[in-house]
C-alpha cells in the first residue's frame, strides 16, 4: 500500500535518513524500530510531508506522493497520530476530535466517525466538554487516536503511542490497534521503541539504526534472531 | 453625576477603538506568534487610501472606507504572503524586525506620496444626539455611537467566527500547534494569511473611525497603536474577551484621568499601565490558568 524506495532526508547538513526502503502492506500492521534519533520519527514526518526528502520515492497505492503538501497527503487516506500525542490543549476533547475531521467534506461521514471514536473510547465521550489539555496521559494518547482516526484514515501511522505510558494502558492501545487492524482493515505503520509489544502485534518488521534500515524481516523471525533480541528485546 | 456619565461615554468610545486595534494585534498574534507593529501604520495607509478615493476620484464616503478595509485586507495577505513568511522559519526576532521595516516604509510611502500635511476627513455620520438626564444633558455625537455599534458588532462577530465556524477552529487550532493543524490537513498558510488580513482591516475599521479627531497623517495611528498594545497585554495577547474588556478600561480610565487629574497624563497612563501589570499580572486581566499537562 505504501512503498518508499531509497529515501534519503537532510537537517541542514545532517544526514537523517539514508536511502530507506520500506513497505508498509494493505491490511497488516508493519513496524519501525530503532533507538533515540535512529530516525524513525523523520521517517513519518516525511511520510506526511512535515519533512521534505532529499531524494528517493514514496509510493501510496502505486502513485508517486512525495512532494505533496500534508493537506494532500490527509485526503489520500494517510494520517498520523504525533510522537507526544501534540493535542490541541485549550479545545474541548470533541472539537480536537472535530478538526480531527477538518478534510472530511461529508458532514454524515465526520459525525458517524466521531461516533466510532466514542464508541472505541466511552472515556472521551464522558469527557468530551473538558479540555484536551486536562486529560491523563492515556486519554490524551486515546484521543489523539481518535483524532487521527477522524478523516477516515487507510493508513494509519502512529509514532510511538506507548510514550511515558503505564503498562497496562499500553496493553489497552495495542489490544485496540489489533481491533483496528482486524475489524476495520485498517493498515497500521507504527513505530515503537517498546519492541517486545510492537513485534508481537505486527506482521512485518523493520529495524532503523542511524538513518538506515539495518534489518528487515517478518516480526516472528525478526523476535528470534539473537542480535534483535540482546539490542531491543533485553533478553 | 451627568458630567461622570458623560466621561464614562466618551471613555468607552475611546476604549472600543483601542479594543478593535487591540483584537487585531492579538489575533495576529495567537495565529503567527507576531507582534505586528507596523500594524497602526498598515491602518493609517488605508485611511489614505480610502482618502484619495474620496477627495481626488470624488468616491462616495461610505465606498471609499469600504475600499480601504479591503485595501487592508490584501495588504495583510500580501505581507504575510510575501514578506514574513520568507523569514519564518529564521527566528521570531526577525519578523519582529521585519514588521518594524514595514512600520518605517509604510511612514515614508505615505510622507512621499501625501505630504505631510493634516487632512481632514468626515465623520461617517454627522449630527449628535443630546440627552436630558437628572440635572443636566449628555451629548452623544452619531459617530461615536457608530463607533460603539460597529466595534460591538465586529468583536461579536469575530467571537462567533473563531468560536462556530470550521475556519475559526481551524484558525484557534494553528494558534496552539502548528505543526499537528498540518497533520490535520489544514492548510496552515493559509490560515496565517486569512489572520493577517482580517487583523488588518480591523486596524483599516479603526483608523478609518477614529481619523475625523486624528486627522489624516502618517503618525495619525500612534496613539492608537501603544493604546492597543496596551489592551492586548492588559488581554495577557490571549484572551480575546480579556482584550476587549482591557481596552474598554484602558478607555475609561484615561477619560477619567484627563478629565479630574490632567490631560497630559493620558499617554502616561496607558504606559504605566503596561509597566505595572507585566511586573504584577504578565498573563492579563482573565488570564493565570494554564491547562496543559506535562
Amino acid at each position: 500500500m505504501l512503498k518508499i524506495e531509497n529515501l534519503s532526508v537532510y537537517y541542514g547538513y545532517v544526514r537523517a535518513l539514508k536511502e530507506i526502503s520500506l513497505e508498509a502492506r494493505e491490511g497488516e500492521i508493519t513496524c519501525l524500530l530503532g533507538a533515540n534519533g535512529a530516525g524513525k520519527s523523520t521517517t513519518l514526518q516525511t511520510i506526511s510531508s512535515l519533512v521534505k526528502a532529499r531524494s528517493g520515492s514514496i509510493k501510496f497505492r502505486g502513485v508517486e506522493i512525495g512532494g505533496h503538501d500534508s493537506a494532500k497527503i490527509v485526503d489520500l487516506g494517510i494520517t498520523q497520530c504525533p510522537e507526544g500525542r501534540q493535542l490541541f490543549p485549550s479545545l474541548s476533547v470533541q472539537d480536537n476530535l472535530v478538526i480531527g475531521a477538518y478534510k472530511v467534506k461529508n458532514r454524515s461521514e465526520a459525525l458517524e466517525n466521531r461516533s466510532t471514536v466514542y464508541e472505541l473510547f466511552p472515556i472521551l465521550s464522558e469527557r468530551r466538554r473538558q479540555l484536551a489539555g486536562t486529560l491523563s496521559g492515556g486519554e490524551q494518547q486515546m484521543l489523539a487516536i481518535g483524532r487521527a482516526l477522524m478523516a477516515s484514515p487507510s493508513l494509519l501511522m502512529l509514532d510511538e503511542p506507548s510514550l511515558g505510558l503505564a503498562p497496562k494502558i499500553t496493553e489497552q492501545i495495542f489490544d485496540l490497534l489489533i481491533k483496528l487492524n482486524k475489524e476495520k482493515n485498517l493498515t497500521i505503520l507504527l513505530v515503537e521503541q517498546n519492541a517486545n509489544a510492537a513485534l508481537k502485534i505486527s506482521t512485518e518488521a523493520y529495524i532503523l539504526e542511524t538513518g538506515s534500515i539495518a534489518l528487515h524481516g517478518s516480526s516472528e523471525s525478526l523476535a528470534k534472531n539473537d542480535l534483535v533480541r540482546e539490542k531491543y528485546l533485553g533478553a | 453625576m451627568t458630567n461622570f456619565i458623560q466621561q464614562i461615554l466618551l471613555g468607552l468610545r475611546d476604549g472600543s477603538l483601542f479594543s478593535l486595534v487591540a483584537l487585531g494585534i492579538v489575533l495576529i498574534f495567537k495565529t503567527t506568534g507576531v507582534v505586528n507593529f507596523a500594524y497602526g501604520n498598515m491602518g493609517m495607509f488605508s485611511v489614505y487610501i480610502a482618502y484619495t478615493f474620496l477627495i481626488y476620484a470624488q468616491v462616495p464616503l461610505w465606498l471609499s472606507a469600504l475600499i480601504a478595509i479591503l485595501f487592508a485586507f490584501f495588504l495583510g495577505v500580501a505581507v504575510e504572503r510575501g514578506l514574513l513568511r520568507q523569514v519564518r522559519n529564521m527566528s521570531h526576532s526577525a519578523m519582529l524586525i521585519l514588521t518594524l521595516g514595514i512600520l518605517m516604509i509604510l511612514e515614508g510611502l505615505s510622507l512621499q506620496i501625501w505630504q505631510q500635511d493634516y487632512r481632514n476627513f468626515p465623520n461617517m455620520v454627522g449630527g449628535a444626539r443630546i440627552i436630558n438626564f437628572l440635572d443636566g444633558r449628555i451629548i452623544l455625537r452619531n459617530q461615536d455611537i457608530l463607533v460603539f455599534v460597529v466595534a460591538a458588532v465586529i468583536m461579536l462577530g469575530l467571537f462567533a467566527y473563531l468560536k462556530f465556524t470550521k475556519v475559526g477552529l481551524a484558525i484557534r487550532a494553528t494558534s496552539q500547534n502548528e505543526r499537528s493543524a498540518k497533520l490535520m490537513g489544514i492548510k496552515v498558510g493559509l490560515i496565517f494569511a486569512v489572520s493577517w488580513g482580517i487583523g488588518t482591516a480591523l486596524s483599516s475599521v479603526a483608523a478609518i473611525l477614529a481619523a475625523p479627531r486624528t486627522l489624516v497623517h502618517p503618525n495619525m495611528m500612534l496613539s492608537l497603536q501603544i493604546h492597543g498594545l496596551t489592551a492586548a497585554i492588559l488581554g495577557g495577547f490571549e484572551s480575546l474577551p480579556g482584550t476587549v474588556l482591557g481596552g474598554l478600561l484602558l478607555g475609561i480610565v484615561e477619560q477619567l484621568v484627563a478629565n479630574y487629574i490632567s490631560d497630559e497624563l493620558r499617554l502616561a497612563i496607558a504606559l504605566v499601565i503596561i509597566l505595572v501589570l507585566l511586573m504584577v499580572k504578565p498573563s492579563g486581566l482573565l488570564g493565570g490558568k494554564s491547562v496543559e499537562r506535562v
